[in-house]
């Protein structure tokens, strides 16, 4: 048996062959060595000063052959917060008929400094008519709306009036899909809304979600580590390669055996996460979690959540659930961004995020998510959480628990109203 | 390796763009000198007062800074596979503002030809060697050219192998002089083999112990050479000579270098005499 490596040579080594790899795609693929840096750390092996040194010097040495810089953390500690806030929540489909397009307002937010509005559209290309759906700049070829296209025209039953024009958007064939944000908020008690003239019924106000917060006892140590690891890749696009990178410089260091309890442990999380089958000594949390994976009978339908909390730092605001036969989503903000653009960008951040998304059921399954698409700035990002299981169509609560550190979150949604699956 | 080491090797230099002129910096014996420049405190107080940059000033104080860096090593080329194209619009500034235009080509063996010379060492102000470098002067040093690295490297080398017992607090540079060795030897592995993704297994022996090249299942080979061949060999720029891979240094002088060398079939080493004209 080969005698044990330093940490500090082999944390080096890995970055050598990164530095000195071809392929530009492994040279971006730094999470590895991110992920064997902080196992070193739990271990005890190395400093937590002594990692980061060691990586930042490696992303200056990867920048001066790459002719790009590379972002050194996917969080910075100066991005500023804002105080998100979700006053009501209204999901649908509310159709705005207009002669020259279609569009569909798909999720409304009142929040305290605006109203912000999913929809989706089509319709006529740029110029074919004018009539009163401004929207019809938008269609069917996908065209980017200019600068010049005329704003959406809001009101409601309180005399707000208020404008928007598409922020971010995107198209599909004859479809586009975009947000509209409000200059105004528009009142969350108000019975309907117009939208360029067109009057949409709005249901009445869904009493908010209970929101509560919990300490928990978080895994300490290497163990706790490991399973941050296998928690934090299945966010990634790609496998899922650093709990066992880590695992295998443990043992090259000599600090943990490769038939150690911990690595074994470890290593059937990984294939249970993979087959989607639990063995039968599996312990909690991961043995609930895997209960639902390989089911297709998930309900179907949206939920409003509209709740807002504090977590790691973070403003985050609840919009809305979505449930399908496979999976369900819960659409959010987050404001810093960091913890949902982090997967946009896990070859290089230092740090795994610091929300882990996990939600159960009354029905005790477990489910864990994971930031899937979205977009935004540091300062506020938009998206989903993706959970991979459907949820059980017994189940009439859910609860969302964003956990970080020691503490979490408790969103309870009522799960009424959604259909069977077909 | 001592300082004498770093005296063997034959001195370098790079052309930079200076001002407005083409200038001339020199490695010799583990300084850097600009060879177009003479008094520092001048200089400086000139592209202070004037608000200009010289880049040979700032080579020479990013040098200062950096030529006992251990980082400085990760910075640098590990060799003809490992090219440097920094784009200057992706390091900030450091401290001390504009670093000028930058570098240019180097060449080996150049000479003083002037007797106006800047100094590294004398651009050393009260803070200038306490302070850390910057991004953006490792850049400069990285991108000074080919030559100009290797003996940068060796410069490094050289002291990180004489301060191998690091002072109490401090981080020990062995880590740091493994992965140098590392990196240099497979870049110069796979560029001598045309195999770009070997593997590499290295055993670091120590300098008395015989170097050698073996050939390990699954295509991997494992090198057993000093932390000393980055100074002594491969900053010589001769690594891979005539076809061969050099494991040591037999005999060196200025006129020429005796190197034990092993070719592609791993066969035994064999001695290989170089002169320089």
């Amino acid at each position: 048996m080969a005698p044990p490596v330093d940490a500090e040579t082999y944390l080096r080594l890995a970055c050598e062959e990164i530095l000195l790899s071809s392929d530009n795609q492994n040279r971006q693929d730094f999470s590895l060595v991110a992920a064997i840096g902080r196992g070193f750390v739990a271990s005890g092996q190395l400093r937590d000063e002594l990692v980061r040194s060691v990586i930042e010097e490696y992303l200056t040495a990867l920048a001066l052959r790459a002719h790009r810089r590379f972002f050194r953390r996917a969080h910075n500690p100066g991005t500023p917060r804002t105080t998100l806030s979700a006053q009501r929540v209204v999901v649908g489909d509310f159709e705005v008929a207009g002669s020259a397009a279609r569009l569909v307002i798909q999720r409304i937010v009142f929040a305290d400094d605006s109203t912000h509005m999913d929809a989706v559209g089509v319709g006529a290309p740029p110029g074919n008519g004018s009539g009163s759906m401004r929207a019809g700049w938008l269609l069917g070829s996908g065209r980017r709306p200019t600068a010049h296209s005329p704003a959406l025209k809001f009101g409601d039953d309180q005399g707000v009036s208020a404008s928007a024009s598409i922020g971010s958007w995107g198209s599909n064939g004859g479809s586009w899909h975009g947000s509209f944000t409000t200059d105004v908020p528009l009142s969350p008690a108000t019975a309907w809304i117009e939208v360029d003239g067109v009057r949409l019924a709005l249901p009445a106000p869904a009493p908010p979600p209970e929101v509560h917060r919990e300490t928990v006892e978080p895994l300490e140590g290497l163990r706790g580590m490991l399973h941050h690891e296998i928690i934090a890749g299945r966010s990634r696009h790609s496998d899922n390669a650093a709990p066992e990178a880590v695992l295998d410089a443990l043992a090259a260091t000599g600090a943990l055996a490769p038939d150690d309890l911990l690595a074994r442990e470890a290593k059937d999380i990984m294939s249970a996460l993979a087959s989607g089958r639990a063995t039968t000594k599996m312990a909690e949390p991961w043995k609930a979690l895997l209960r639902r994976f390989p089911k297709t009978d998930g309900p179907v339908g949206d939920v409003p959540i509209g709740a807002a909390v504090d977590l790691a730092g973070c403003s985050i605001r609840f919009d809305s659930l979505h449930t399908d036969e496979s999976s369900f989503s819960v659409r959010l903000a987050v404001s810093p961004g960091y913890p949902l653009l982090h997967h946009h960008f896990p070859g290089l951040a230092i740090e795994l995020s610091p929300i882990e998304w996990w939600a159960e059921d009354d029905r005790h399954n477990n489910y864990l998510g994971a930031g899937d698409g979205g977009g935004g700035s540091g300062d506020i990002a938009e998206g989903a959480i993706a959970f991979g299981a459907p949820l059980d169509p017994q189940a009439r609560e859910l609860r969302l628990l964003p956990t970080a550190g020691n503490e979490r979150v408790v969103v309870k949604i009522r799960l009424d109203g959604l259909e069977a699956p077909s | 390796v001592t300082g004498s080491g770093l005296g063997s090797l034959p001195p370098a230099i790079a052309r930079v763009d200076c001002g407005e002129d083409r200038h001339t910096i020199r490695w010799e014996a583990g300084q850097l000198v600009a060879l177009d420049h003479g008094d520092p405190d001048a200089e400086r107080a000139l592209a202070a007062l004037g608000g200009q940059s010289f880049t040979c000033v700032d080579i020479l104080s990013a040098w200062a800074r950096a030529r006992h860096d251990r980082r400085l090593l990760s910075a640098l080329t590990r060799g003809l596979g490992d090219p440097m194209q920094a784009d200057p619009a992706h390091f900030p500034p450091g401290q001390r503002g504009n670093w000028g235009r930058g570098a240019g080509s180097s060449t080996s063996g150049g000479r003083t030809t002037s007797s106006a010379r800047l100094v590294a060492s004398s651009v050393r102000g009260p803070s200038l060697a306490s302070e850390r470098p910057t991004d953006d002067e490792f850049r400069l040093l990285a991108t000074l050219g080919h030559d100009l690295a290797f003996r940068m490297a060796a410069t490094v080398t050289v002291h990180l192998l004489e301060e191998e017992d690091a002072p109490p607090g401090t981080t020990p540079p062995r880590a740091a002089l493994e992965a140098s060795l590392w990196g240099r030897v497979a870049s110069t592995l796979r560029t001598w083999l045309g195999n770009p993704t070997l593997k590499v297994v290295l055993d670091v022996i120590e300098p008395d112990q015989p170097c050698a090249i073996e050939q390990l299942p699954d295509h991997q080979l494992r090198v057993a050479l000093p932390l000393r061949w980055v100074a002594d060999v491969w900053a010589r720029d001769v690594a891979l000579v005539a076809g061969r891979f050099s494991l040591s240094i037999i005999d060196a002088s200025a006129q020429e270098v005796l190197l034990e060398t092993i070719g592609p079939d791993l066969g035994p080493p064999r001695p290989l005499r170089i002169e320089w004209t």
